[in-house]
C-alpha cells in the first residue's frame, strides 16, 4: 500500500509552513485566555449600559489582540429579541441570572465550564451559588454585577426607623409619592415574601391572588410606573417621589446622593431582594475562544473594578476588586455592606409560572 | 367603404395610433409615478404587517415559535376583560382628545386661513415646529415643566399663587390631557387651514349680503366647507391617539393600561410575539373599519 505521495507530501509541507507563519504572529507570553485555541474577531457584545466603557474595551484589545464591539440593550427581553432575530450575529449577551433559563431553553446560549472561569472563586459567597445560573444542570452565565432592592427613601420625609417596616408602603402618608419600575418579577415577589412565603418565586393560586390583591393596595401611592430607571431616580431627586421600591435600590440611592439628596436605602425587615447580572456566550458565535476570553477578562477584578467606578456604579460580584479601588469608592459603591445586606435579602428567582405572574402584573396594571 | 372614406380612414387610424400611444404613455407614467409609494408601501407596510398576520396565528412553547396553525391569541382577545378595559381606556383618551383638538384647533387654523394675513406662513411653520423634535423628547420637557419642582409649580409658588406644588400635573390624567392636545393639535389645524383657506371671503360676503348674520354665515358657509378638513384632522387624532403609548407612559406616570402598553406587555413581558400581533392585527382591524366608513361619509360632503 502507497503511504504518501510526492504531491501528499508538498501539500503536508505547505501547510506546516503555513502554520509555523501564523505560530509566529501568536504572541505566546500573553496570558491564558488564549490557551490552545486561536482568538478570532471582533466580537459582537448585547449588553445592559456600562460595557461600552473605552477603558475596559481598550484593555481586552491590549490583552488579547481582538476588538469588541458593544451594543447597548433596554431589557432583558430586549436582548432576548435581538439574539432571536439574528440580524446582528453577537457572540456575549447578558442577561439578569433569572432569564438563564429563558435563553437556554430557547437555545440560544451555550453552556459554560466553570473550570474555565477562574475568576468563579474570587466572587462573593453569595455568587459561587452556581443554581441561579443552571438550566438543566449545567452553568450558563458569569456573574458580574448585582445590585439590591428595598426602599430608597427621602430622609427628610421618611425616617429609616419608618422604612425598616415594608408596610409602610401601604402608609396613607405616602399617597402618590412612591416611585417604581415596570419590573414584574422584582415587585411581585417582594410582595410575596414580604406575605411570608419563604420561597416566593413558587407562589401560584390562591397566594398569589392574594399578592396581587395587596399590589394593587399599593396604588394610590405610586407616584409612578416607570419603564426606565433613569425617570425613577430623577423623581426621586426631583421631589415629585420621596420614596424609590426596588428599581435597583442601591445604584438609584447612590445616584441621588451625588445629586445632592438625602436619602438612604433601607433593607425592610421583611428581607430585601438582590439582582444579578451575567455574560453568556451566543450558541453559533463564530469566535467561541474570544468569547470565552471576554468572559474571563470582563469577571476579573481588574475590569470589574473599572465597571463598578464607571459611569452607572452598580455593584460587581469580584471581590477582589477592593484591590483596584481605594477605601473611598469601595465604600461609595456599598461593597462594605455586602455582609449586611446578604445577611437581609434573598436572591430573585424566576417564577416557577411565568404566564401566572405575567398574568397577575396585568391585573395589576389594569386595576 | 366609398373611395373619399380611405384617406379620412387612414387619418383616424392615425389619430386612434396616437391617441392609443398617448394612453399607454400615460399608463406607464402613472404606473412609473405610483412604483415608488407602491414598493414603499409593500416594503415598510405590506409585508411587516403579512408577518405579523402570519405569527398571529401562531403560539409560543418554551419561548420557542410553535408554528401549529390555531385561532387561540384572538380568542384569548375576546376573552379576556383586561384587553376589552386597556382597548376601552385608549378609545376614551382617543375620543377625548380628538374632541378637544378640534375644538382648539379650528380658532387657530380659521386665524392663520382668514385673519393672518403677511404671517401666515410664519404661524404655519410655527405650528409645524414641534414636529421637528422628537415626541419622546418633547414629553420629556413637559416632564420639566409640569414636575412639583417644575417651571409651571415654581412659577406659580414665587408669584404667591400657591402654598405648595400641584403634584396633579404631573403622572396623572391631567398631564395624559395636556400631553397629546400638544402632541395631536398641529395634526388637526394643518387640514383645517386647508379647508378653511378655499372657503373664498366673497362667499362670506355674499351670504352676509343676503342678511346672514356672521354667526349664520360661518355655520351655514364656513363650517360645510371646512367640515372636510375637521373630518381628516379627526380621523388623525383619534387613530393616532387610539395606538399611543408615549404620552401615557412618559406623562401620565404608566399607571394606566392603554392597548399600546398590553400590546408592548405581550412582546417583552410575556415574550409572546404572536399574542402581540393578534392584538395589533384586531387594532389595526378596527382602525381600517373606521376609516373606511368616514372616508365613505366624507366623499359625498366634499362632493357636496
Amino acid at each position: 500500500m502507497r503511504l504518501h505521495t510526492r504531491r501528499d507530501v508538498l501539500r503536508h509541507a505547505g501547510s506546516a509552513a503555513m502554520f509555523a507563519a501564523i505560530a509566529s504572529q501568536v504572541d505566546f507570553t500573553r496570558p491564558a485566555f488564549a490557551n490552545d485555541k486561536k482568538l478570532t474577531g471582533p466580537i459582537n457584545v448585547l449588553a445592559w449600559t456600562g460595557y461600552d466603557d473605552p477603558e475596559l474595551i481598550k484593555g481586552f484589545k491590549e490583552l488579547t489582540g481582538v476588538d469588541v464591539n458593544v451594543k447597548e440593550a433596554q431589557s432583558n427581553s430586549d436582548q432576548l429579541s435581538l439574539i432571536r432575530a439574528g440580524t446582528t450575529k453577537f457572540d456575549i449577551v447578558n442577561p439578569d441570572a433569572v432569564w438563564t433559563t429563558k435563553f437556554a431553553q430557547s437555545g440560544l446560549t451555550l453552556p459554560l465550564d466553570p473550570a474555565d472561569i477562574p475568576s468563579l472563586g474570587e466572587m462573593f459567597a453569595p455568587f459561587r451559588d452556581l443554581s441561579d445560573i443552571q438550566y438543566d444542570g449545567k452553568m450558563y452565565g458569569a456573574p458580574t454585577r448585582f445590585g439590591m432592592n428595598g426602599i430608597v427613601h427621602d430622609l427628610d420625609k421618611l425616617s429609616a426607623a419608618d422604612a425598616a417596616d415594608a408596610n409602610v408602603l401601604w402608609d396613607a402618608k405616602l399617597k402618590d409619592r412612591i416611585s417604581i419600575v415596570n419590573w414584574a418579577e422584582l415587585y411581585i415577589l417582594m410582595t410575596a415574601l414580604w406575605q411570608g412565603n419563604p420561597k416566593p418565586e413558587t407562589v401560584v393560586g390562591p397566594e398569589l391572588e392574594a399578592t396581587i390583591a395587596r399590589l394593587v393596595e399599593v396604588k394610590p401611592n405610586l407616584r409612578a410606573i416607570h419603564d426606565d430607571l433613569g425617570s425613577v431616580k430623577s423623581d426621586l431627586i426631583n421631589g415629585d417621589a420621596w420614596v424609590v421600591w426596588g428599581a435597583s435600590s442601591d445604584n438609584v440611592a447612590r445616584v441621588a446622593r451625588e445629586a445632592g439628596k438625602n436619602v438612604a436605602l433601607t433593607l425592610p425587615k421583611q428581607k430585601g431582594v438582590m439582582w444579578m447580572e451575567t455574560l453568556q456566550i451566543v450558541h453559533g458565535t463564530e469566535h467561541l475562544a474570544s468569547a470565552m476570553a471576554y468572559i474571563n477578562y470582563m469577571t476579573s477584578a481588574k475590569a470589574l473594578s473599572i465597571m463598578a467606578w464607571g459611569k452607572e456604579q452598580f455593584a460587581v460580584t469580584n471581590a477582589g476588586v477592593s484591590k483596584y479601588l481605594t477605601a473611598e469608592q469601595y465604600k461609595l459603591l456599598d461593597l462594605d455592606k455586602i455582609d449586611e445586606w446578604f445577611a437581609n435579602s434573598i436572591m430573585g428567582k424566576a417564577p416557577d409560572d411565568e404566564k401566572a405572574w405575567a398574568d397577575a402584573w396585568e391585573q395589576f396594571k389594569a386595576a | 367603404m366609398t373611395i373619399a372614406d380611405g384617406p379620412m380612414d387612414g387619418s383616424a387610424t392615425a389619430a386612434a395610433g396616437a391617441a392609443a400611444a398617448s394612453a399607454r404613455r400615460a399608463r406607464r407614467q402613472t404606473i412609473g409615478g405610483l412604483l415608488p409609494i407602491v414598493a414603499w408601501q409593500t416594503l415598510f407596510f405590506a409585508v411587516p404587517m403579512g408577518i405579523l398576520f402570519v405569527y398571529s396565528f401562531w403560539t409560543m412553547k418554551d419561548y420557542r415559535l410553535d408554528t401549529t396553525v390555531t385561532l387561540a391569541n384572538y380568542v384569548r382577545i375576546f376573552t379576556n376583560p383586561i384587553y376589552l378595559k386597556g382597548f376601552l381606556l385608549s378609545l376614551q383618551v382617543a375620543l377625548f382628545v380628538t374632541v378637544v383638538c378640534g375644538v382648539l384647533a379650528f380658532p387657530v387654523a380659521y386665524f392663520i386661513a382668514k385673519k393672518a394675513g403677511r404671517w401666515r406662513v410664519l404661524l404655519l411653520i410655527m405650528v409645524i415646529l414641534p414636529f421637528w423634535v422628537s415626541l419622546i423628547m418633547r414629553a420629556f420637557a413637559w416632564r420639566l415643566l409640569l414636575g412639583e419642582r417644575g417651571v409651571i409649580n415654581q412659577g406659580l409658588e414665587l408669584t404667591g399663587l400657591i402654598d405648595a406644588p400641584f403634584s396633579f400635573l404631573l403622572y396623572s390624567p391631567t398631564a395624559i390631557v395636556i400631553g397629546l392636545i400638544y402632541a395631536y393639535l398641529p395634526l388637526y389645524v394643518l387640514p383645517l387651514y386647508a379647508s378653511i383657506d378655499k372657503v373664498r371671503d366673497s362667499w362670506i360676503a355674499a351670504a352676509q349680503d343676503l342678511n346672514a348674520t356672521p354667526m349664520r354665515a360661518f355655520w351655514e358657509v364656513t363650517f360645510p366647507l371646512a367640515f372636510p378638513g375637521l373630518m381628516v384632522g379627526a380621523v388623525f387624532c383619534f387613530i393616532f391617539g387610539l395606538g399611543e403609548y408615549v404620552v401615557p407612559a412618559l406623562l401620565g406616570g404608566g399607571k394606566s393600561l392603554v392597548i399600546a402598553q398590553v400590546i408592548r406587555m405581550e412582546f417583552e413581558l410575556r415574550q409572546n410575539w404572536p399574542g402581540g400581533a393578534a392584538i395589533s392585527m384586531v387594532l389595526m382591524a378596527f382602525i381600517i373599519a373606521l376609516l373606511a366608513l368616514t372616508l365613505r361619509w366624507i366623499r359625498p360632503e366634499v362632493a357636496r
